[in-house]
């Protein structure tokens, strides 16, 4: 108020130079510019966040995907509900993960992230929609191209963006980089490809061992699914009827081979052969979150024991839009034509924006607020992460061991030792 | 009392910079090549903004931002996007196109900027200097190069005649989103100058030489496309920098003494002894010599072309040669090259910004090459001081021709090589030998010789050490009556500096010749 009559009092004065755009004092004031001015002044205090545009919804049904299924007698759900919080916070989360790998490839083309960097977009709808189904005790253990893992999994944007970059506030103090980031219940971030599904198995294994009813998921992508240790894994499992969900991420291309040239059978949720398979369609949040919802309950109810059916091999379809790696223009074993398909017609951010707006689950000024916050929190973590300090040298003997027998770690040389520290907390320790 | 407040919207869109990228891990320089989008265009996650030449390829660089280009703040490359080979299209051999015709066409493809326009004329050539035009032959064509016009210039590589130029003039009125240059092409009669030279070499000595016979420098390392034969090995540079070089004047006989021209009749009739029987050495060594020869040409020619067009702007004196649009330099990763505005936002109101803005791109350590290592030790022109001039005296004092004993020395300039005199090294003292030697060589370098200290002379000598070149022969220079050409020294016990010594038998004493 005391602003609006600030600008009147200024602008009915009459005055020199600057009057002469309203005239000869204040007969000549057009009520059209009253009323401009008064807008423009009350601006920032009309635009509300609720009832901007019509009332929205608290919970919305949708119909989920067609799955594909390998030794399964029914399906997961063909519907599935989604209330308005979730709805926002899949959208967020979604779109984070979007900014956050955009961000990640600027900071390496500036040369501030070094090393590997793999880049999840265009698959965030898998570890958003695996993430809404899992339960806090649920595992997950996945490959190098976890950024976006992470962050659903529980590490901040300034936690992932840090370790991009090298500093102390990463989540492994700058020591692991991108593809070695762990946090509660998240087992990383795995540099050899497929190595990670045997671990995974194992982590089942161990949630078996000690009756904990989780389960562990491992993912993997379709160039890794041709690994040995992958049916040795499968074998393990069925055998010993472990909750474990291997998931295969197929976005159509190894590093540059397409899955027709890479694979005799490119069904990979059949690739269990004795252990059941569903294919579910990856640019759909709540197809992925009702799969999902489905395996953990086969997984942990049922069963000779009563305590689960044994394994399941999901494999979910989805694309990346960036090449494998950011040494690799991504163009070379496809069109850009291809590319540009996909992000008009399948990207999952676009497709779960139209369906809850649709659904009125949120509006779409909504959506847009959303949209800006999301890219400030990021470019604010970008700062930090180019700013932010490196760790001292003496903490490459930190964190080694849970329980060190002997705290004198050898250097470059037997003359320089190191004396290994205790920085963080552990964690993921049973 | 009349306070004013003046009370207007102030609408300033803070514009999205993009940053030149590096897009592979040893990249830390890039060239625009072609820019995909316009100012004004939207653009969509996933869209190609520009070609970049990397160090090792052509790149296209994407962006995963959404909104419009506001800003384009660099401009092409056109001398990088030629290198690049932008230019080329596939399977027009059959068309017969001349080089000049598809670089216009692929200006007018490559973007709005360039309208070019043909324009016949003959009037094409650099700052007239009286040496140039005494020498040439060619006429008093003067011409003059057009104000506030930038452009490139293809000259031969041997001669820096100028071919073809390109001038690029631009409205200094509108602004850089408005710009419209107008390309104009003018070729020189082009057969014309061919022919005089021609003639020119063949008044010099008469059947004995013939234009095949003389050592020439491959033409696929300077041509720039293999597919069109051009008229001889060519250059693109920026034209003033063209301009600024006082061409190699191809005629030698003109500032001949008496006997000098004697001895070069007499060297020209005797037509019918060959290399071999003058060099007295068999067939096989002859001709593994000349091989060695033209590898070490090639070698030397290959380092030039590496050296390429910034080297030699700063031989010219790059502050005074006016660039090309905006920027036809290497560009540091991190530079800001345009400004993209966020969606929905007026990109035409974005405000330009006030510093450059690096990213944190760390300074890599600067690359030493031997031959880097080599010059600065030299230290100035590639003349190693040790050999070159402590050679001059002896040489000039062996030398018995009846007159005063000018002593070329061979000086490497990113411009090629060339010959500087010390007059009378025969009467001159050995530190005013060298004092002479270094201004020469500095002079050189920066392209400020007379026409009269490189003429001439009576004897080259020719230091290669420093580029590590072991031994290699050179080639007399007529009318000139030898040449020293002095290879690498290394300490090796009971060894000694390999030289070899060509010499025309007209004027040196047989016994001199062993050294």
């Amino acid at each position: 108020m005391k602003m609006l009559t600030n600008i009147l009092s200024s602008v009915l004065r009459p005055k020199g130079a600057a009057g002469q755009l309203w005239g000869q004092g204040s007969a000549a004031l057009m009520w059209t510019d009253f009323w401009e001015l008064s807008m423009r002044a009350l601006a920032p205090f009309m635009t509300a966040v609720r009832g901007a545009g019509g009332s929205t919804n608290n919970e919305a049904s949708f119909e989920t995907r067609p799955y594909k299924l390998h030794r399964l007698d029914e399906p997961p759900q063909a519907s599935t509900t989604c209330t308005r919080d979730d709805a926002l916070l899949y959208y967020r989360q979604m779109q984070i993960i979007r900014r956050l790998e955009s961000a990640s490839g600027n900071l390496y083309k500036e040369k501030a992230v070094r090393g590997f960097c793999h880049l999840y977009s265009g698959q965030e709808a898998i570890c958003v929609g695996i993430r809404g189904a899992l339960r806090p005790e649920d595992s997950v253990i996945t490959a190098y191209r976890d950024h976006g893992w992470a962050y659903v999994m529980g590490c901040s944007v300034v936690g992932v963006m840090a370790e991009l970059t090298g500093r102390s506030q990463g989540v492994a103090r700058g020591k692991g980089g991108s593809m070695h980031m762990y946090t509660k219940n998240f087992f990383g971030g795995n540099g050899i490809v497929g190595a990670q599904v045997p671990v995974g198995a194992g982590v089942a294994l161990a949630n078996k061992y000690l009756d904990r009813k989780a389960i562990c998921v491992s993912l993997y992508g379709d160039g890794a699914a041709n690994q040995g240790q992958l049916f040795e894994a499968y074998n393990m499992a069925k055998l010993m009827n472990l909750p474990a969900v291997f998931i295969c991420e197929n976005n159509g291309y190894g590093m540059g081979t397409s899955v027709d040239r890479a694979s005799a059978s490119v069904n990979y949720y059949t690739r269990g052969d004795y252990v059941p398979g569903i294919w579910i369609d990856g640019m759909d949040v709540l197809s992925v979150r009702e799969a999902l919802r489905y395996s953990i309950d086969y997984c942990t109810t049922g069963g000779p024991s009563g305590h689960g059916r044994g394994p399941l091999v999901l494999e979910v379809a989805t694309y990346r839009y960036h090449g494998h790696s950011m040494s690799d223009p991504g163009t070379s074993y496809r069109t850009r034509d291809e590319i540009q398909e996909v992000r008009q017609t399948r990207d999952p951010i676009m497709l779960f924006k139209d369906q809850i707006v649709s659904a009125g689950l949120a509006t779409a000024e909504e959506l847009k607020k959303i949209d800006s916050e999301v890219r400030k929190e990021v470019d604010d973590a970008v700062k930090i992460a180019k700013t932010d300090k490196e760790i001292p040298i003496q903490e490459l003997a930190a964190d080694i061991y849970v329980n060190p027998q002997e705290t004198t770690i050898r250097g470059c040389t037997p003359y320089d030792p190191y004396t290994h520290q205790r920085i963080r907390k552990v964690i993921n320790l049973h | 009392m009349d306070i004013h407040y003046i009370f207007f919207v102030k609408y300033h869109v803070e514009g999205i910079p993009i940053k030149m990228p590096s897009l592979s891990p040893t990249m830390l320089e890039g060239t625009i090549v072609q820019w995909a989008k316009k100012e004004g265009d939207p653009i969509q996650p996933g869209d190609v903004l520009c070609d970049i030449q990397t160090d090792k390829a052509v790149v296209a660089m994407d962006i995963e931002e959404e909104g419009t280009l506001a800003k384009i703040l660099v401009c092409v490359d056109v001398l990088g996007a030629l290198k690049a080979g932008v230019f080329g299209k596939d399977g027009d051999e059959d068309e017969g196109v001349s080089f000049m015709e598809e670089l216009l066409e692929a200006l007018t493809d490559m973007g709005t900027h360039y309208t070019p326009e043909v324009k016949e004329s003959n009037q094409v050539t650099p700052h007239s200097s009286p040496a140039h035009h005494r020498d040439t032959g060619l006429g008093s064509e003067k011409v003059e190069v057009k104000e506030h016009s930038a452009g490139l210039a293809m000259c031969d590589s041997e001669t820096y005649r100028i071919t073809h130029t390109l001038h690029m003039s631009h409205d200094d009125h509108a602004s850089a989103s408005d710009q419209q240059l107008a390309v104009t092409v003018a070729t020189t009669h082009e057969e014309d100058m061919v022919q005089l030279q021609k003639e020119e070499l063949e008044n010099i000595g008469k059947e004995s030489h013939s234009l095949e016979s003389l050592p020439t420098v491959p033409e696929h390392l300077d041509s720039i496309h293999e597919d069109h034969q051009l008229a001889g090995p060519t250059r693109i540079m920026p034209i003033e920098a063209a301009s600024q070089i006082d061409p190699h004047p191809i005629d030698l006989t003109s500032d001949l003494t008496e006997i000098q021209r004697e001895n070069l009749e007499n060297f020209a009739t005797e037509t019918t002894e060959t290399a071999t029987d003058f060099y007295n050495v068999t067939e096989e060594y002859y001709e593994a010599s000349q091989e060695e020869i033209e590898k070490d040409l090639l070698e030397c020619e290959e380092r030039e072309v590496e050296q390429g067009g910034a080297d030699y702007l700063a031989a010219v004196g790059a502050s005074s040669v006016p660039q090309l649009p905006d920027d036809s330099k290497d560009i540091k990763v991190g530079t800001v090259i345009a400004l993209m505005v966020a969606e929905g936002e007026d990109w035409k109101d974005v405000e330009m910004p006030s510093t450059e803005e690096t990213g944190s791109t760390p300074t890599p350590p600067t690359e030493e090459t031997p031959r880097k290592a080599a010059e600065a030790e030299a230290g100035h022109g590639g003349v190693d001081y040790n050999h070159t001039t402590y050679l001059t005296l002896p040489v000039a004092l062996q030398l018995k021709t009846g007159g005063p004993v000018d002593v070329s020395i061979a000086v490497a300039t990113p411009a090629g090589l060339i010959t500087p005199i010390v007059r009378g090294a025969d009467t001159r003292g050995l530190e005013d030998i060298a004092a002479t030697v270094r201004d020469l060589a500095t002079r050189a370098k920066a392209n400020k010789l007379k026409l009269d200290e490189f003429q001439g002379g009576t004897f080259t000598i020719s230091n290669l050490g420093m580029f590590g070149i072991r031994e290699f022969s050179a080639i007399i220079n007529p009318p000139q009556c030898g040449i020293l050409a002095v290879g690498g020294s290394r300490l090796v016990p009971g060894a000694s500096l390999c030289q070899s010594l060509a010499g025309s038998h007209v004027g040196i004493h047989t016994k001199q010749l062993r050294y």
